[in-house]
């Protein structure tokens, strides 16, 4: 169901979500890459990943296979139902990110950090990570 | 203790302070001191410094039943370390130092619990990693990228557990604490969530207790004349993502109570929750449900509960009707570590309530040493610059400006012997606080707890109080040589010059007008300002009925607001759908409307009837010029200095009250 989801969701979709909001990645270095996925098909190896990865000039998206997360090669990973990634994905949402950023604070959307918060930061991860509030979400509250 | 010898609060909080037995042991009430917070007052090698001591001094002297000391974390390695300056049980190189402690304890007529902390998942704090049942990412960007815990380290971390609580019992300590509570190793193993193994340590809720009840067998063999509490949580609030169901906690409650566990402190959330579990967002009492489901299920264990519940004729109810066996609380205790001792006196009005600020986390989780918005000797006992202490020249003083700095300043400096005159210009005390906490979304009664504390207390040591008492230099001609010292406690006001020039009068009003109910709010109503202030008043106008939007210089909104609060501003403003408009400036305010230059340089307008000003700023700093020749001594304090917000100003009226 979730290759079915994603390959439903076309690349150049995802491009465009990616291409239309080029300042929340400004300062990511390239080589960076942040992974997405339904939470209704979540099992390596079958699962698929939309990775955004930063390139010299750009963000490209691609998709990927979900290896689990002892092995998985990315910096960020959301998760969300398949709803909400077309929500995100979808054309006419003028404000993909404001609206994972909501969701990700509600928990609608769970975000893994996989890197440390460090390296993170060596990465060009700041303004991104401050966009999405995620600096602002403390703990024991 | 005899009916005749009861203190009046005792007769009326008679469950809180009936006498108990726990095993063998006496217990004086049914209060236990949870340890809610690692203070990170000690060495980054675990060893404890004079400041902690100082501080546990007042912890055993709190006059709870039962005294849990902070978790100290049982591995050379710390891995189980999650905070800077956690103390260590690791090695009997420590063990002096908690016997210092149990001593305390004991001389004040607790009995004394040793926490075992191991933090697992929000561990490693000085590593480049933490240990967890398995590799299962942090959603946190505040903590370490996890590894699997192996077998052989299991059977190692529960030996650690087990000779830590031998340690603790060496030292004195009566008995132990291991702790699930908001994702610590325990609670990582317990967890769906984070327990992904497939080997006998995970999969069933039977196998994921199986580390629990190892360690609890472990640590009973080991101490085995001494009690061992266990912190489990009722409900995690992390089901929706594949954490435990409230059944499922009950469930690891019963394996608990199987292995013989001494006692189950229940306790909620985790710290990656996506509600609130603690904060004053949160209605006291909420929790309450988990306690009585662990009670029903396990009538014959202890219970101990206290999540969300600072008031203690709350805490005598629940205990009254059998809810659980012991009300545990710590942070109302940060608060004011005499709250039992008033409370067995019949003198909860002079209670210094614990408001739910969570300064003390948010300090904890930017790796620094955990302090008290409301008690700001909190962590400085050890400072004599921080006591109380009789004057050496008691002096005539006038404090004007009757807000927090200005208060907390009187109210110290007349403990010491001096005699206050407070000069308040409004009708009331409290500052602009009063009238923002009549706006605060969360619990009210918190913020506005504060300013009946202060007159309760003024009224006690006889402060005199002049309301409607404007000072100028005309006043100060006219009482010269009356005082020695004046202190300028007049706060802060909203820079109407910075702001452009309205139109048309009446469209530009000042936040406090708004926030002290002098003027009528607007329908539609663009506020300046993202901070607390603008914040604030946005957030209550819009559930009032009016239009709202936000406009703000900074780049991100409630830049200005408690580190584990701000999230809690974000969420209502998005959840009261106010449109913020932030790096924007407003360059016109005109009849019908005002124009911003919002983040992208663009020019827009948006009608209104009413613009709020909640920014910038600057400190009521004019008498300090003013009287500089009237008196002896004049001193600045609080948001007249500098406008730094609520817990800034007691700090600094109490520093100053100290030290006049």
């Amino acid at each position: 169901m979730l290759r079915k989801q994603l390959g439903d969701l076309d690349l150049a979709g995802w491009q465009s979500v990616l291409d239309r909001h080029p300042m929340i990645f400004v300062g990511m270095q390239p080589g960076s890459r942040i992974g997405l996925m339904s939470k209704d098909d979540f099992d390596p190896p079958t699962a698929t990943m939309v990775v955004w990865e930063a390139t010299e000039t750009a963000m490209r998206a691609k998709y990927e296979p979900f290896p689990g997360f002892d092995q998985v090669k990315i910096d960020l990973l959301f998760i969300a139902d398949d709803a909400t990634i077309c929500r995100v994905h979808d054309g006419t949402n003028p404000t993909p990110f404001a609206e994972i950023k909501a969701k990700v604070r509600r928990r609608d959307i769970l975000l893994y950090v996989v890197k440390p918060r460090q390296q993170l930061l060596d990465w060009g991860y700041e303004e991104f990570l401050d966009s999405l509030g995620l600096v602002f979400m403390g703990a024991c509250r | 203790m005899s009916q005749t010898t009861k203190k009046p609060g005792e007769e009326q909080l008679r469950h809180l302070f009936a006498p108990t037995k726990w095993g063998r042991f006496n217990i004086k009430n049914r209060i236990k001191y949870g340890a809610c917070c690692v203070s990170n007052y000690n060495t980054r090698d675990g060893f404890i410094t004079e400041r902690e001591l100082s501080r546990t001094k007042v912890i055993a002297g709190t006059g709870c039943g039962i005294i849990t000391n902070q978790g100290a974390y049982p591995d050379p390695l710390g891995e189980g370390k999650a905070y800077f300056s956690q103390v260590a049980l690791f090695d009997d190189k420590f063990i002096p130092q908690f016997e210092k402690i149990a001593g305390y304890i004991h001389e004040a007529g607790g009995v004394a619990i040793q926490q075992i902390l191991h933090a697992g998942r929000y561990g490693g704090i000085d590593l480049g990693y933490c240990i967890q049942p398995s590799v299962v990412p942090q959603t946190l960007p505040h903590f370490r990228p996890p590894r699997e815990i192996t077998k052989e380290q299991i059977r190692d971390t529960i030996r650690q557990h087990a000779e830590a609580a031998k340690r603790a019992i060496k030292a004195g300590f009566d008995g132990t604490e291991i702790t699930s509570f908001m994702g610590y190793l325990l609670a990582s193993f317990n967890s769906k969530f984070t327990n992904r193994r497939t080997d006998e340590y995970g999969g069933s809720v039977e196998n994921r207790g199986r580390f629990m009840r190892e360690m609890i067998d472990c640590i009973k063999q080991a101490t085995p004349d001494h009690p061992l509490v266990v912190r489990l949580n009722g409900a995690e609030l992390m089901d929706r993502w594949g954490g435990n169901d409230e059944a499922e906690c009950l469930t690891l409650m019963q394996q608990a109570a199987d292995c013989g566990v001494d006692m189950i402190s229940v306790t909620v959330g985790w710290q990656e929750a996506p509600e609130s579990s603690i904060g004053r967002d949160v209605p006291p009492g909420h929790w309450n449900r988990l306690a009585v489901a662990a009670k029903k299920l396990l009538p014959q264990v202890p219970i101990a509960f206290g999540g969300r519940l600072p008031d203690p004729i709350m805490a005598d109810r629940s205990l009254a009707e059998g809810q659980f066996d012991f009300w545990e609380v710590c942070r109302p205790l940060l608060a004011d570590p005499d709250l039992v001792h008033k409370a067995a006196e019949g003198r909860l009005a002079e209670v210094r309530q614990c408001i739910g600020s969570l300064n003390c986390l948010s300090r904890l989780f930017r790796d620094l040493p955990y302090t008290c918005t409301m008690n700001p000797a909190l962590g400085h006992e050890v400072e004599p610059e921080y006591r109380v202490t009789p004057a050496a020249v008691p002096k005539k003083i006038m404090i004007i400006g009757a807000g927090p700095a200005g208060m907390e300043c009187a109210i110290t400096a007349a403990r010491r012997g001096h005699r206050i005159t407070v000069f308040e210009r409004s009708d009331r005390i409290g500052g602009s606080l009063a009238g923002y906490a009549a706006h605060d979304l969360a619990h009210k009664d918190d913020l506005a707890s504060v300013v009946s504390y202060y007159g309760v207390i003024a009224k006690k040591l006889g402060l005199d109080v002049r309301l409607n008492a404007e000072v100028d230099p005309k006043l100060m001609r006219g009482i010269l040589h009356q005082f020695d010292a004046a202190v300028v406690a007049t706060g802060a006001r909203i820079d109407m010059h910075a702001l452009p020039v309205p139109e048309e009068p009446g469209l530009l009003v000042d936040a406090r007008d708004i926030a002290l109910a002098r003027v009528r709010p607007g329908r539609k109503i663009v506020v300046i300002g993202g901070g607390k202030i603008g914040l604030t008043l946005a957030e209550s106008l819009k559930t009032s009925g009016s239009e709202v939007i936000v406009v703000a210089a900074e780049k991100r909104i409630a830049g200005d607001v408690m580190p584990s609060w701000k999230w809690r501003h974000a969420a209502w403003i998005e959840e009261l759908e106010i449109p913020t408009y932030t790096n924007s400036r407003v360059t016109r305010i005109g009849k019908g409307g005002v124009t911003i230059i919002d983040g992208k340089g663009q020019e827009q307008q948006f009608e209104a009837d009413m613009v709020i000003a909640a920014w910038p700023s600057r400190g009521n700093q004019e008498l300090v010029a003013e009287l500089e020749w009237s008196i002896d001594e004049l001193h600045g304090c609080g948001d007249a200095m500098v406008p730094r917000g609520l817990t800034q100003a007691i700090h600094d009226g109490y520093r100053l009250g100290c030290r006049l």
